[in-house]
This record gives structure tokens, sequence and C-alpha cells, in this order.
């Protein structure tokens, strides 16, 4: 097997060379955008270990409805970019994403954020980790449905929406995000089925809701830099908020405040609990309540 | 061709013996029976050795033939036997449609160039199709890669064990055809990780330019020193004298100036005589807060300079005046900030560098606004907190104080 494999990354890339080459002249000054779409069936695959990379542009997330392991389509500029789709399947890893040709210079973002595009559908009954470092542009990604053990998204400069519109497939260990100067959205966390969620913000508007399908306790980490914080709690899940702040201002309509946390009313009698420490410099801190 | 010869040769032999007997009869047409019987036997002979000859040239071609039989076969054999050597290393190219049917088995990669491929069997290695569509049949199998550019992959029931990729372009390189509005200058987005050489051309640069800000700082001071000292001494004065003052009111201004600012701007902007000021107030107001706070950064520089002098108890002429007090605080408070570069260039204690920039950037910040609250404490140096004490080294030196004479306690 190894043996063929440098022939047939050869033969690939003479071919992928081939293809690219009717459109590669003058390709540093004027845009040659392609379409390039990556997908593998499912064998007897026990796990995927996913890492996403993706500069700039318009990014999609979701369940695979076809019996794939992944299918990715991505549209981008060749005098830019790079696509990149690299899997081993003895290890499970799935890389996939774009890098910038000019590895110096590195991404000109506005070239491409506004016509790159990606779109990626993942199979829903492997288990899988989850690794997705966007930069800028904006993001859609609904992992509901999927079989997600820990998922790690980043975002630079981007609008970001995150949901578990139905519930993940097993129980997850974390959900980690992390937002730069953003606008990040995470819609339906409890549906994540997750122990432990964490987010770091730096600029920006964000709003958890963690709304969802509920089975487990589990503890959040909430640190926000500057900037507008906006928790969704559904009515029927125990709460508890620590909270650290800094010239924030706290609304914290629907808690009691007990010693040095905030609770909900039914903490005590609550199925599932939640404790949400919150760390935040400068902007608001605002609690809605989720009618079912 | 060595039967053809045989033959030729056998026939003319026949054909002589007959043509030699045929004469010399019809010219004894009266000859008697023994001469008959002569020539009966003569022809016999001839038609027997005329039919040996024959038969020993069909013997001969048909041995020639079934050598050359074997021969063909042999050849056939090694073709067969290269052409499966070939798909089992190698590549298989094909131009135009193909189909690889139900059973067939394909060794190794197959590319087809300009046209379609059709797999209903098995292609052990790679499938690769160039402008034209791959279709996958039930029951076909790929073991390799299947690669489609200019098509697309058509999967019906067939297997790919490996990686399905499709490449499509969209024509020419889109160059725009009309003028557009210029971009605003492009982000840059750095996905790979800084280098260390990134690290020493950042360092250079943060020395070079905070070199430059202490050259321009330290002009203006040595103008201020030489055309403004009592202003500049006032202010200093009250920097030392009213430390927690001056600091509480920089503090304060500095949460102020955008309030005032805006009051200013609303206050003039309501009435008609402030609107002519309006004009004039709007640049002005930046810069008196700027120069505020580059006057009071200067003053704190002359405090640092100052009291080190006292405290080296050093009263040497040559060092101890307002140009070395004034260069020495400045070079003192942005010692911070030069050593946070130049530790920032090694990769491994980056981060100390980074803090020793963070820390002289708080300096900085800290005595520019304790410096500018002692610049409105003492009105910009005109309203000295206390009588200064005099000095017979400075103040006795007109260079340095005009106002000297005026100051000296017994004048």
């Amino acid at each position: 097997m190894p043996d063929r494999g440098l022939g047939r990354r050869a033969l690939l890339a003479l071919v992928l060379a081939t293809g690219a080459g009717c459109g590669s002249a003058d390709a540093s000054d004027a845009q040659s955008w392609r379409t390039v779409s990556s997908s593998r069936q499912k064998w007897d695959e026990k796990a995927l270990d996913v890492k996403v990379e993706y500069g700039a542009g318009r990014l999609t997330v979701a369940p695979a409805d076809r019996p794939l392991l992944y299918q990715f389509q991505m549209r981008y500029d060749e005098g830019q970019v790079v696509p990149v789709t690299e899997y081993d399947r003895e290890t499970g890893k799935l890389r996939l994403g774009m890098e910038s040709r000019d590895r110096e210079r590195g991404l000109r973002v506005n070239r491409v954020r506004n016509e790159s595009r990606a779109d990626l559908h993942l199979a829903r009954d492997v288990p899988m980790d989850l690794r997705l470092e966007f930069g800028a542009g904006q993001a859609e990604l609904d992992l509901g449905g999927l079989s997600m053990r820990r998922l790690r998204v980043s975002t630079g400069a981007s609008e970001t929406r995150l949901t578990f519109r139905s519930a993940n497939l097993v129980q997850a260990e974390s959900v980690r995000m992390e937002a730069g100067a953003a606008r990040f959205e995470a819609v339906g966390l409890g549906n994540a089925r997750a122990e432990r969620f964490e987010f770091q913000g730096g600029v920006g508007e964000t709003v958890l809701d963690f709304g969802g399908a509920w089975d487990r306790n589990a503890t959040a980490k909430v640190s926000m830099g500057i900037g507008a914080l906006r928790l969704r709690f559904p009515r029927d899940l125990g709460v508890r908020i620590v909270k650290d702040s800094f010239l924030t201002r706290f609304d914290g309509s629907g808690l009691v405040k007990r010693g040095g946390a905030y609770y909900s009313r039914n903490w005590e009698s609550a199925p599932n609990r939640l404790t949400v420490e919150v760390d935040a410099a400068l902007g608001s801190i605002d609690i809605d309540w989720i009618d079912r | 061709m060595r039967t053809d010869t045989v033959m030729v040769r056998t026939v003319l032999l026949a054909a002589a013996l007959l043509g030699a007997a045929g004469p010399a009869l019809s010219a004894q047409e009266p000859a008697t029976e023994p001469v008959r019987r002569e020539v009966e036997a003569a022809r016999q002979e001839a038609r027997a050795a005329a039919a040996h000859e024959m038969e020993e040239a069909r013997a001969e071609v048909a041995h020639e033939l079934a050598g050359t039989r074997v021969e063909v076969a042999e050849a056939r054999r090694e073709v067969g036997r290269a052409t499966a050597q070939a798909r089992g290393t190698g590549v298989s190219v094909l131009t135009g449609d193909h189909v690889v049917g139900p059973g067939e088995v394909v060794q190794g990669d197959m590319v087809v160039v300009e046209g379609d491929l059709t797999v209903r069997g098995e292609i052990r290695g790679n499938a690769v199709v160039t402008g034209g569509d791959l279709r996958l049949e039930e029951g076909g199998k790929v073991l390799g890669d299947a690669v489609v550019t200019g098509g697309q992959v058509l999967n019906r029931g067939g297997r790919v064990l490996g990686e399905m990729l499709t490449l499509a372009g969209e024509g020419a390189a889109v160059i725009p055809t009309a003028p557009r509005a210029p971009k605003p200058p492009p982000q840059v987005v750095r996905l790979s990780r800084s280098s260390w050489f990134d690290d020493i051309g950042q360092g250079i640069a943060g020395i070079f330019s905070t070199l430059a800000f202490g050259m321009v700082l330290a002009g203006i001071g040595a103008g201020i020193v030489f055309y403004g000292i009592p202003y500049l001494r006032a202010v200093s004065d009250t920097v030392r004298k009213q430390t927690g003052r001056s600091a509480a009111v920089g503090l304060a201004a500095s949460f102020l100036v955008i309030p005032a600012f805006v009051l200013l701007i609303v206050a003039l902007a309501i009435s008609i005589i402030g609107i002519p000021v309006l004009l004039v107030a709007v640049p002005l107001y930046p810069l008196a807060v700027v120069a505020a706070l580059g006057f009071g950064l200067l003053a704190v520089a002359h405090v640092i300079g100052e009291y080190t002098a006292e405290q080296r108890g050093s009263f040497d002429f040559n060092y101890r005046n307002a140009y070395a007090y004034v260069f020495f605080g400045i070079g003192l408070l942005l010692a911070p900030l030069l050593a946070g570069h130049v530790i920032g260039m090694v990769g491994f204690i980056g981060w100390v560098g980074t803090l020793l920039k963070v820390l002289g950037a708080l300096i900085l910040l800290a005595a520019a606004t304790l410096g500018m609250g002692a610049v409105i404490l003492s009105r910009a140096g005109t309203r000295p907190p206390v009588a200064r004490d005099f000095d017979p080294v400075l103040d006795g030196d007109p260079l340095f104080d005009v106002d000297a004479d005026a100051r000296r306690p017994n004048a």
C-alpha cells in the first residue's frame, strides 16, 4: 500500500495540475475560480478526527444525507489558495480546507471573502472529533444529528452561527468555542449532550443558547473580553451562574443570588443542571429564558 | 517464399519433360510399337518424378507453415505477457469512451482522456477521467481514487475505496471588463505561524520606531528647555510636589476629554457667536490635548532626570542641567519598551519581551496622564505650586533660568 500511495499522489497531482493549468495564467492578477469536490464512501471506519481550516469565505457544515464519510465542495480562487483534502485511513485523520499559495504574505482576505464558498457534509453515524478553524467571513455550522465526541470551533473576524438542530447521537465530552472580533451565535447547545462547554470571546456580540434535549449535568466556562453576551437557558434546566466581571452590566432576571452565585428557582428540583462560570471585562451580560 | 520456389521448380521440370517428348512423338508417327512403349515409359517416369517433386514440395510447405504458426502463437503469448505486465505496474491510458465490463479486472491505474469511463468490473488502481464522466455502475469497484476533471462522478451503486475527487473550472480567468471603484487595501490574515526571522524583523522595527519616538521627544524637549524652561520647571515642580493631585486630575481629564469636547461643540453650536469659534475650536482642541500630554510627559521625564541626579549626589555642572534631566528621563521612560523589543527577538523568551512592551506602554501612559494633570493644575506652567527653592548652580546661570535674578531670595 505505501508504495502505491506515492504513485497515486503523483498521478493525482499530475491530473490536477493539468486541469488547473488551463486557467493559471496571470493568476496573481486576475481571479480564476475553480470548484473542487471531494468525498469518500463509508467502509469500516470506527472514528474520524476531522480538522477543517478555512481562511476566508462562506462555510457551511451539515450532516450528510447520503452514506458518505464526508463530502466537501469548495469554490476557490486558484491564484490565491490551494484546496486541501487529506485522509489517512489508518488513523482516521481527515484534513480539509484551504492553504494560501503565498505563505509569507498570507491570504488577501478581501479578494476571496465574498466569493469563496465551501460546503462540508459529514457522516452521521461515525463518532468524530471536529476541529474547525475559520478566519474571516460567514460560517453556518449545523452539527446536530452527528456523532460528535469533541468539538472545537475557532473563528476570527467573522459572523458565525453554530446550531445543533437535533440531538447529538453520542454524548460529547467537550464543546469548545473561540471567537475573535466576531458575532458568534451558538443555538441548541443542549442538543450537543456535552459534559463541558467552553467559550472564549474577544470583541463582539455573542449569543449562547443552551436550549435542546438535556440528558445530563454540565458545566460551562464563558470568558468574554469586550462586548455583549446573551445567555439563553430552557426553563426546565437548573442553572447556576458564578460571575466574575469588571465594568459589566449583568441582567440576572429569573435568577436568585445566594452566596457568590446566581441560581435559577428550580435549581434543587431540576432533572439536569448547568453551572456557568462567567468572566467578563467590559460590556453586558443578559439572561433569557426559553419556554418549550 | 521457399514454398513458392519449390512448387515453381517442380512445375517447370514437368513441363520440360513433357515438352521434350511431345515433338519427338509427332515426328516419328509411323514408328513401331517398341518405340511407342519406350515413349510411354518415359512419360510415366517423368510423371512419377514430377509427382515426387510435388510431394516433397508439399511436405516442405507444410513444415514451414507449421513453424510459422508456432512463431505467431509465441509472439501472441509475448504480447499478452507484456500487456499484463504493463497493466500490473503502470497506467493504461485510453482516449474516448471506455467500459470496464462485469468480471473484468484492471490491475493498475486507468486514465481515460476525452471520454466517459464506465466501470462495471474492478479497477485495482485509480480511475482518472479528464473531459468526461466516470460512471460507477452496480457492482463496479475502484480500489484507488476516482478523479474526474471536466466532468463528474456518477455513482449508480458502485464502490470507491479511495477519494472521489472532481475538479471543475469556470472558464478563463475573470478579468473585470469595466473599471471598478478602488477597493480598500486587503486585510492580511496570516495562516502560518510567524517564524524566527519575523520576530527579528519585528524587533528591529520596534527598536527603530522607539528610538525615533525618543528622538522626537528629545527634540521637542530641547526646544522647550531652550525657549520655555520656567514653564517646564513649573509643571515639573507640580508633578513632584503634587503628585497625587496631578495623577487624579490627569485620570479624570483622560475620561472627560471626549465628553468635554462634545459639550464644547454643542455649547458653541447652539449660539450664534459660538459658531465661528467652533470652526477654530474643533481642530484646536485635539491639538491642545496632544500638546498637554506631550508637555506633561516631558515634565515627568524632567522630574525623573532631576530626581536621579539628586539621588546620585552628583552636582556636576556638565550633567546637572535641564537638558540632561529631560534626555535622561526620556531614556529611562523608553527603556522598558526598548528592552521588550530586544528580548522579543529571542524566540523562546519572546513572552518576556511582550510583557516588557506592555509594561513600557503602561509606564508611558501613566507618565503622560500624570504630566497632563500637572499641566492642568499649573495652567501649562504659568502657576508654580509653591515658590521654588533657589538653586545656586542652576538658577544662578542665566542660560538655564532667565528669571533667576527675580527669584533669588535676597534679590
